[in-house]
């Protein structure tokens, strides 16, 4: 880390005006997350349109406080209400919620918050030191690979995220087929415009996530207005030193799956604190309660796995612009309408970004405990704000928050549309995330393909030969067919025969 | 595809699938218009991802198929429970409102609409009374028009 690296990582610190827009983030962040109903991901998404005239690091330490406060607040509406604010927190509920019925949600609140921090640092540090290696590393990467990693990641959020393979896949599909419409960069000329020259810019992938994140979760909200919030004690909060280092090995081991999840293309803070949580349940031998009835090894494997998915996340997002969730896909939006091309040559060209967003990260991280440890009291009651306020603020915001984008109210139709259309996606067993990803990577593939099949002069044959000839690609080839066949019938019976072969 | 046999069929989601396979279909033909069969155009992926959501919708039914044969709830039954989990009246009449809301926005202006619009919400949905919705309502836009005007800077509607 270079003199100038040391100076752009503590500039979020320095500036004030930086400063207090990390910190002014994190706790809106927080709040946010905290309320149910309220995403991190439709905070980002609807802000992104407000921060498009704003210099690139301002923008960045607003929403970097926004995505880190959002993630831990998700958590504070599944321990109180069992309502996770956040996909991340879902696996946080199992234990968390017990707890809070057991009349200790302010210790539960407590211990996470702490945990959560050490998690947080944890990712951040992995970033630190792994994303300028991967970044070098990625240099080497052809198109052919990026198409592979893009892949990966669709494949990955649409296998994991949902209860059904092939609806995963549709879902990216038309996600990658929505990315499609307007004029191709490559030759000009209009794809799924109808004749329009409106189609020709494409749809713009904000308009998209606020409908799909933000209309579409305030219809499905609609089903769960007259529930009634129970009321919790929220007095006992700091938990002792010994709880802590009772704890700080499962949470160290806990953190680091978190990370590797969150940096694996496609999969985010969901998937890492439900496999954290899973670890936890297998190792812990002797939990403090059972799992399930208010174990607080069972808060605390989610808890720092899902912070620790933030660090992780950014590596893809930084080193291969291949976003690592549906946050980071919406943070790449971001970069590019600040002009910034995230991948391996915005680490060369740029580091002093990188830096910069690390230290915004930690501080961010910093603010995040400070607010969490404070605002335990407040949590309790906003978690408690009605939903019949809240959901028309929410619809107010995203028409605001859409048209911000070009000032157009024909973004504001296709916003309500992506809205409606997400209700019926959700309620009929479909994910939206995958959608989102494929809009941002449908043309990073394509253009990767079509770079890979130039490379060979037009010959199929060749790219095939290709995809298995190069050590990386061939892992990444083989990755992406064992994605594939281990979602279809033909993995169970190999592994039969697996199981066969070694018994005999 | 092996899990997704698991879980019951909701109600609808068979009809669901078929109207998704039908608009990837028409996606495929209009894919399929850009530029033909060819392995390297403006139309190659497109085709291809279009060709995917086929391909995955038609697994998906087959699933679903599977999942109906089990024994669901068939035709006005069916039809019935849609309404009532889907369409649920709080669902209908709120996308109504929701969808009216940003018509009116460009007859009317920004923020009458969006008063009369959030007042009527917070009382249909019972968030509050009357009275309160109104007040709700007014601070509400206005905390959005003083954070957005002055402190995002960005053009409302």
């Amino acid at each position: 880390m270079s003199g100038s690296a040391v100076s752009y990582f503590f500039m979020a610190w320095t500036d004030l005006s930086l400063l207090l827009l990390t910190a002014g983030g994190t706790f809106a962040g927080i709040y946010i997350g905290a309320i149910p109903g309220l995403s991190v991901t439709m905070a980002v998404s609807i802000l992104i349109s407000f921060t498009f005239s704003w210099d690139i690091n301002a923008a960045l330490a607003l929403m970097v406080g926004v995505f880190c406060g959002g993630v831990y607040g998700g958590s504070r509406s599944a321990i109180l209400l069992n309502i996770p604010g956040a996909p991340a927190s879902i696996a946080t509920s199992f234990d968390g919620f017990p707890l809070a019925q057991r009349g200790e949600a302010g210790q539960a609140i407590g211990v996470s918050t702490l945990i959560s921090g050490i998690g947080g640092y944890i990712g951040i540090v992995v970033l630190a030191v792994a994303a300028p290696t991967v970044a070098e590393f990625a240099l080497k990467f052809a198109p052919r690979d990026y198409l592979l990693l893009a892949l990966m990641g669709l494949l990955l959020v649409g296998s994991l995220s949902g209860e059904s393979m092939a609806k995963g896949v549709f879902a990216g599909a038309l996600g990658v087929t929505l990315g499609m419409v307007g004029m191709d960069p490559m030759t000009a000329e209009g794809r799924f415009t109808f004749g329009s020259v409106a189609l020709l810019g494409g749809i713009h992938f904000v308009t998209a996530m606020i409908g799909l994140f933000g209309v579409s979760e305030a219809f499905f909200q609609l089903h769960s207005i007259h529930l009634k919030p129970i009321k919790q004690d929220v007095s006992k909060i700091i938990p002792s030193w010994q709880v802590i280092l009772k704890y700080l090995p499962l949470s160290i081991r806990t953190s680091i799956i978190g990370v590797i999840i969150g940096a694996l293309p496609g999969t985010g803070g969901d998937i890492a604190s439900l496999m954290a949580y899973d670890h936890a349940k297998r190792t812990v031998k002797n939990p403090s309660r059972p799992f399930g009835e208010g174990a607080y090894e069972g808060l605390i494997a989610p808890e720092s796995a899902n912070n620790a998915a933030i660090g992780g996340a950014y590596i893809p997002m930084l080193t291969l612009g291949i976003p690592g969730d549906a946050v980071t896909a919406v943070f790449i939006g971001a970069l590019y309408i600040h002009g910034l091309r995230p991948g391996p040559m915005m680490m060369i060209d740029t580091p002093h970004m990188f830096w910069f967003m690390v230290g915004n990260l930690v501080l961010a991280n910093t603010f995040m405990v400070i607010f969490g440890m404070t605002g335990i009291k407040i949590f309790a009651k906003i978690v408690e704000i009605k939903k019949g306020i809240l959901i028309p603020s929410i619809i107010v915001l995203s028409v605001v928050g859409t048209y911000a984008i070009n000032n157009n109210m024909t973004d504001v139709y296709w916003m309500m549309g992506f809205g409606i259309f997400g209700y019926l996606m959700k309620m009929f067993g479909y994910q939206v995330a995958p959608v989102i990803l494929g809009i941002i990577l449908g043309p990073l593939m394509d253009q990767s393909y079509r770079r890979a099949i130039m490379s060979t002069e037009n010959s199929f044959g060749l790219f095939l030969l290709d995809l298995i000839k190069n050590p990386l690609t061939c892992v990444l080839t083989v990755a992406v067919l064992f994605m594939i066949v281990s979602n279809t019938r033909l993995w169970p019976m190999f592994l039969g025969l697996f199981k066969m072969k070694k018994s005999a | 595809m092996s899990h997704e046999q698991a879980g019951t069929l909701r109600a609808g989601e068979y009809y669901f699938d078929l109207i998704m396979l039908l608009v990837s279909l028409v996606v495929l033909f209009l894919a399929y218009q850009i530029s033909g069969f060819q392995l390297c155009a403006a139309g190659t992926f497109p085709l291809a991802s279009s060709a995917v959501m086929v391909l995955s919708m038609l697994l998906s039914l087959r699933s679903s198929r599977i999942k109906r044969r089990a024994g669901t709830a068939r035709g006005s039954e069916e039809l019935k429970l849609v309404m009532e989990s889907v369409f649920t009246r709080d669902v209908l009449v709120y996308a109504c409102l929701a969808v009216l809301y940003i018509l009116a926005i460009d007859l009317l202006h920004f923020l009458p609409t969006s008063f009369v619009f959030i007042a009527l919400s917070i009382i249909y949905l019972k968030g509050s009374t009357p009275i309160k919705a109104i007040v709700i309502s007014a601070g509400t836009l206005f905390s959005i028009y003083m954070i957005f005007q002055y402190f995002f800077q960005v053009l409302l509607p």
